[in-house]
């Protein structure tokens, strides 16, 4: 499978990173060449395609308004925190590979096993990206923080101390949908990371002005076709609810899959208009919901 | 300036544990951690120690695709080729993951492989332990529960 010797990417990465573009390509560069980017069973495919990257600056506003209740929790933390010098914060989303989203049946009520091991492992490679961030920074001469990989992170009832979604939304990556994830151009069906550095990085400008834009019903009054893909109902006109959603996890899937020891659902993230991109046919409404505006 | 997110979905719950506000405690939770069954040290020592020994045969020739790979079921660790996952492991590419710095695994002179490997190891160990803990934790609400509570050195939490 892998006609050279595999190596550490960064190692030989004889590149500069700055803006978006740079640490897209170099992440890039690390799904097609770490191993570590395959499921351990069957045919061992790829668990993910080229990553979206966006970059905020530590002092954007809006990390402030994540210690609001009612965005995510009043102990979500700012990016100095995590470094009292921190001037950049590099988000990224991975998407699934084709391989796992094709294999994902639209009429199952059980997500397949390459979803769940992704799902799982997919973490792990996901943490294997978070480290390849930090090391190019200290390449380039920088210090960086991996919030995620961090003593300091704790999180209850699905409420973080940094919430990867919140921060990808501030640096640029995508706007959420109403399956609660992020919907960015790669689509929804991929999995998150961040690293706080003091390098000063060019911003991402964001493409989008909601917190929904992207969504086509909290945008447009149309779709939900990710509260009628979920099996139990965790989805409804307004929001996801998580507690019914780990249920159905430790009480259907956890159980399919006990010898496996994976657990994860992927309905609301796979056969929707927003899984492989921003759907289509959008009408740019934000302006006229200043409920969801960034004003 | 607002950022109304309509998803949000449970009340916060009440303020985190508390911390130990005792520094020793904490210290001490660092040296106890290998008492318990987390990363295994001696094996990643002795890994490493193999590494070196080989690199450093007839010169220096790192190489890079060697990694460290830990077992979930012990979390011990040992020497293989980077190469497709297998169930239940995890791995870090010694050259360039473990270490950025080249030439950290050079032998220095009259140091063996076993003390040499002491020696960056310790340099490593805060960092790879904790990178260990969440990659066999994935998905996880943090290193604060099951066998990694109270272990190892405490999160600053109260600075929350």
């Amino acid at each position: 499978m892998f006609g050279k010797k595999a190596a550490y990417v960064t190692a030989g990465y004889g590149q500069t990173a700055r803006d978006h573009r740079d640490w897209q390509e170099y992440l890039t560069e690390f799904v097609r060449e770490d191993p570590r980017n395959h499921l351990p069973e069957g045919d061992c495919f790829p668990i993910f395609g080229p990553p979206v990257v966006g970059i905020a600056s530590a002092d954007d506003p809006l990390f402030a308004e994540l210690s609001r209740p009612e965005v995510v929790a009043s102990h979500h933390v700012r990016p100095d925190f995590w470094m009292p010098e921190a001037r950049s914060v590099i988000s990224f989303f991975a998407p699934f590979s084709r391989e796992i989203k094709a294999a994902y049946k639209k009429g199952e009520r059980l997500p397949p096993l390459e979803w769940v091991s992704g799902r799982l492992n997919g973490e792990v490679f996901i943490n294997v990206l978070r480290r390849a961030i930090l090391r190019l920074v200290e390449k380039q001469g920088g210090q960086a923080v991996i919030p995620n990989l961090d003593l300091r992170y704790w999180a209850e009832n699905w409420l973080p101390i940094w919430s990867e979604r919140h921060v990808g939304f501030i640096a640029g990556v995508g706007t959420f949908g109403l399956h609660a994830g992020l919907l960015t151009e790669k689509g929804a069906a991929g999995r998150m990371g961040s690293v706080v550095t003091n390098l000063s990085l060019p911003v991402r400008p964001r493409d989008y002005e909601g917190v929904y834009d992207y969504c086509l019903w909290k945008s447009e009054g149309r779709c939900r076709a990710c509260a009628k893909r979920c099996p139990v109902e965790a989805i409804d006109h307004e929001r996801k609810d998580h507690t019914i959603c780990a249920a159905n996890g430790a009480k259907h899937i956890h159980p399919a899959y006990l010898a496996w020891g994976y657990h994860a659902c992927g309905h609301c993230q796979n056969n929707l208009p927003c899984s492989n991109g921003i759907p289509k046919k959008r009408k740019r409404v934000s302006s006229q919901r200043p409920d969801f505006r960034l004003d | 300036m607002t950022l109304k997110h309509a998803s949000r979905h449970s009340p916060i719950s009440a303020a985190p544990p508390a911390v130990s506000e005792n520094p020793s405690a904490r210290s001490s939770a660092f040296a106890e951690e290998n008492k318990k069954c987390l990363l295994d040290r001696s094996s990643v020592t002795a890994a490493l120690a193999d590494y070196l020994l080989q690199v450093n045969y007839r010169g220096y020739a790192p190489n890079p695709s060697l990694v460290l790979a830990i077992r979930r079921g012990d979390r011990t660790a040992w020497l293989r080729r980077a190469e497709l996952p297998v169930r239940w492991e995890t791995y870090y590419f010694i050259e360039g993951e473990l270490f950025p710095i080249p030439g950290t695994t050079r032998l220095p002179e009259g140091k063996s492989p076993a003390e040499h490997a002491e020696d960056i190891v310790a340099r490593i160990w805060p960092q790879l332990w904790v990178w260990n803990g969440y990659d066999f934790t994935p998905s996880s609400s943090a290193l604060n529960r099951n066998a990694y509570k109270n272990t190892y050195m405490e999160p600053a939490r109260r600075e929350t």
